[in-house]
């Protein structure tokens, strides 16, 4: 049958069919990179942590702030996705499946990261065996283990009816596990209407569970840090704070796929110029917020003058210390967003993109401001004055995992994109047509 | 010479020697720092533990006010005399406050002289920066015992307190002045001062409200502090004379910090967690519901 969603498949066949060697190769140096990590991880493991920059003092680094940064992306991926599902935004459709598999991408290698700071991995399972629940730490495995599972979930229920699509086209030239592979993941999903309602309504509730989930969940997560006495973490303002954080990241990262995906002339057509127009209408607010709440932050924190604060403050500014990378921060995180994003002749495609590229490595920066200069300067004076003791620096070990957890994720679109198209085409093509889902919150008259 | 220029001339010379002395004096003032050594004082301690052992206490220190510290890595030479002999008994350092203690087990006999009295002798000999010192004291070995008598229903406390001629015959130690107390958790509580007859005997009545622990047990402590003749003397007997107290803590309330947490957490999380999982069992048996329709659907079109 030519429906709209089967014309539609048949244009995105060609790049779901077998993969070239230029995607081979792409595969292999992502691979490689992802192996070097592991290489590092098996030596931190033997050496111990002594490897990393890690010490008694800064007993966090990039570990944690790749592990605060990955958990942004990926609680704003579900936000994204499960708030557009929710309201019924159709414009959005098309690029609701880039979100998803950011947020699953990202919670599957955010995650670790935490577990690399462990001076003893083989005590894991202690935290499950004798874990407080009074712990914002028991909070936080509980609350990531939760939304890990929910956001896998959601992302297969949007896969659902393009499986059924390309379990039933025909002229696609894939292998028979694949098509078996289809058949199985689409649970028999034939278009039927009560079909479609339940799979609505099975894709209502997990939006509906999974948005005040990962708002606990980063909230949770934020926790960790200002339930801790420590000078620029024991702020009330943390949680909030995360949240914004983490949306005005994660809209950011979406607007740098959704460019590179846009250099496909195939994608042109789904992801338009609409698209980077509202998403970075967005963005420009975001932006605003995120900086009403950096500036409350650092206002109290400078108003506060303690020995401790008084030093973090004073290294936060001085270029000696964390000086560039707070100015790089202030620049790229705000300044710059709302200049290209404010004035009309300054905005295109090309400079949105590059600009959300800019804000997503300085809220990584921000990440390691927040991180690293607290634990430089505690309450209690340091005793070991040793510079490693005191200034944290990353090895390579941490460097190498970072960008094995890097590659990990492009190589989880990158297989994704393999699978299924990034486009939701069913939804795509159906949302004209088809008859408009019941809101799950409706009011009378 | 004109009376205006020899004038001048003699100002010139005491203004000249007046700058030569104000120039010069630092350098004096720097020779005579090399040449003088600090006084130091010697102070020295006898203490006599309950458990019968000893210790003499030594501090070395030098300069005044805001200046005055201990003399640290100072020899001190400790000797006993007797008669006409001296002993040397050791050769200690000091600590950086300037101090250094010596011990002497309870079975250590330390000499005595004719008096029955033990002289101890210590000297600092000095060096480059410090003057020499020393410092004796001269003690008699005391023994005080405790004992817990009840009479009338009364709690008396005694205190019976001897010394020992050279001879080896008991002598009572009379007019005597001991603090009596009882051992608390960081320090001894002190209960009275009282002095001893001519038997060397000091009775106290004891109170009966001293918390005890949980089968009523006390330590009560009798101590002369810093005596001429006897030195710092501590003496110490447990008896059954206090209130029963049970230190056998209540269980804590459940709390952030206890091991189990409190209700109220332990409610919330579980209520937030079975509504999270039950919708997403929910949303799982809509799929398993849609897999139904699909297998009925296909069995029509078979």
């Amino acid at each position: 049958m030519n429906t709209p969603a089967n014309v539609l498949i048949k244009e995105f066949l060609p790049g779901l069919e077998k993969p070239s060697t230029k995607w081979y190769l792409w595969v292999a140096l992502l691979s490689v990179v992802s192996l070097f990590g592991m290489f590092a991880l098996i030596m931190q493991i033997v050496k111990g942590q002594v490897i990393t920059g890690m010490r008694d003092n800064a007993v966090w680094g990039i570990y944690t702030a790749n592990f605060v940064f990955f958990m942004g992306l990926s609680y704003a991926g579900a936000l994204i996705s499960c708030t557009f599902q929710l309201l019924r935004i159709k414009w959005a459709k098309a690029v609701l499946r880039i979100a998803e598999l950011i947020t699953v991408s990202s919670l599957v290698v955010g995650a670790p990261f935490i577990l690399f700071c462990l001076g003893r991995l083989d005590r894991i399972h202690y935290l499950f065996a004798f874990g407080r629940i009074q712990s914002p730490i028991t909070w936080d495995v509980i609350a990531i283990s939760t939304d890990l599972v929910f956001c896998i979930a959601f992302l297969y229920f949007t896969h659902i009816r393009d499986f059924a699509k390309l379990r039933d086209v025909t002229d696609f030239n894939v292998a028979p596990w694949r098509k078996r592979m289809y058949k199985f993941l689409a649970l028999g999903y034939q278009g039927k209407p009560e079909q479609k309602k339940l799979l609505h309504q099975a894709h209502d509730i997990m939006a509906a569970i999974i948005i005040p989930t990962a708002i606990i969940a980063y909230s949770l997560l934020s926790l960790l840090f200002s339930m801790s006495l420590k000078p620029g973490w024991h702020s009330t303002i943390f949680s909030p704070y995360f949240v914004v954080t983490a949306g005005y990241s994660g809209v950011a990262l979406l607007l740098v796929i959704m460019w590179i995906y846009r250099r496909n002339k195939l994608m042109e057509k789904y992801i338009t110029n609409q698209h980077f127009n509202y998403f970075g209408f967005g963005l420009l607010i975001l932006a605003f917020v995120y900086a009403y709440f950096s500036f409350s932050e650092y206002l109290t924190d400078w108003y506060n003058q303690t020995t401790a604060y008084e030093k973090l403050m004073h290294d936060l500014v001085d270029f000696s210390h964390f000086g560039w990378l707070s100015l790089f921060h202030i620049v790229f995180a705000f300044i710059v967003p709302v200049i290209v994003l404010g004035f009309p002749w300054l905005r295109s495609i090309n400079s949105v993109a590059l600009v959300s590229a800019f804000i997503v490595v300085a809220l990584w920066v921000k990440r390691y401001l927040i991180v690293v200069p607290p634990l430089e300067n505690p309450f209690i004076p340091i005793q070991d004055t040793r510079t490693e003791y005191v200034n944290y620096s990353a090895s390579w070990v941490e460097w190498a995992l970072t960008a094995a957890g890097i590659a990990v994720i492009i190589l989880i679109f990158t297989v994704a994109s393999k699978i299924a198209p990034i486009i939701p085409v069913s939804e795509v093509a159906d949302m004209e047509n088809e008859e408009k889902p019941k809101l799950l919150f409706k009011t009378k008259g | 010479m004109e009376p205006l220029i020899r004038y001048k001339l003699i100002s010139h010379w005491i203004l000249s020697t007046l700058i030569g002395v104000m120039l010069l004096s630092p350098l004096a003032g720097f020779a005579n720092t090399q040449a003088k050594k600090d006084r130091v004082r010697m102070k020295m301690y006898y203490f006599k533990e309950a458990t019968g052992d000893r210790k003499v206490s030594i501090t070395l220190t030098a300069g005044t006010g805001k200046n005055m510290h201990g003399v640290s890595e100072g020899q001190v030479v400790l000797s006993a005399a007797s008669g006409d002999s001296t002993m040397v008994l050791a050769t200690l350092t000091t600590d950086t406050t300037g101090t250094v203690v010596l011990y002497f087990a309870a079975d250590y006999i330390l000499p005595v002289n004719e008096d029955g009295k033990t002289v101890l002798e210590a000297l600092y000999e000095g060096d480059e920066n410090y003057q020499d010192a020393s410092n004796a004291v001269e003690v008699m070995d005391l023994k005080m015992e405790i004992i817990f008598e009840i009479e009338d229903s009364v709690k008396q406390l005694v205190v019976k307190a001897s010394t020992t001629d050279a001879e080896g015959n008991e002598i009572p130690a009379e007019e005597l002045s001991i603090n009596i107390g009882v051992q608390r958790l960081y320090s001894v509580l002190k209960l009275e001062e009282v002095e001893t007859d001519s038997d060397g005997m000091a009775f106290y009545e004891f109170p009966n409200d001293i918390p005890g622990d949980a089968e009523g047990n006390i330590t009560v402590v009798a101590r002369i502090d810093d005596s001429d003749e006897f030195g710092t003397v501590t003496s110490q007997a447990s008896h059954n004379w206090g209130t029963l107290v049970s230190y056998e803590l209540d269980p804590l309330p459940r709390q952030l910090y206890t091991d189990e947490a409190p209700l109220w957490m332990i409610i919330s999380v579980f209520v937030i967690l079975l509504g999270a999982w039950y919708h997403f069992f929910l949303s799982i048996s809509k799929l398993i519901k849609l897999k139904k329709v699909g297998k009925q659907a296909e069995g029509v079109v078979q």
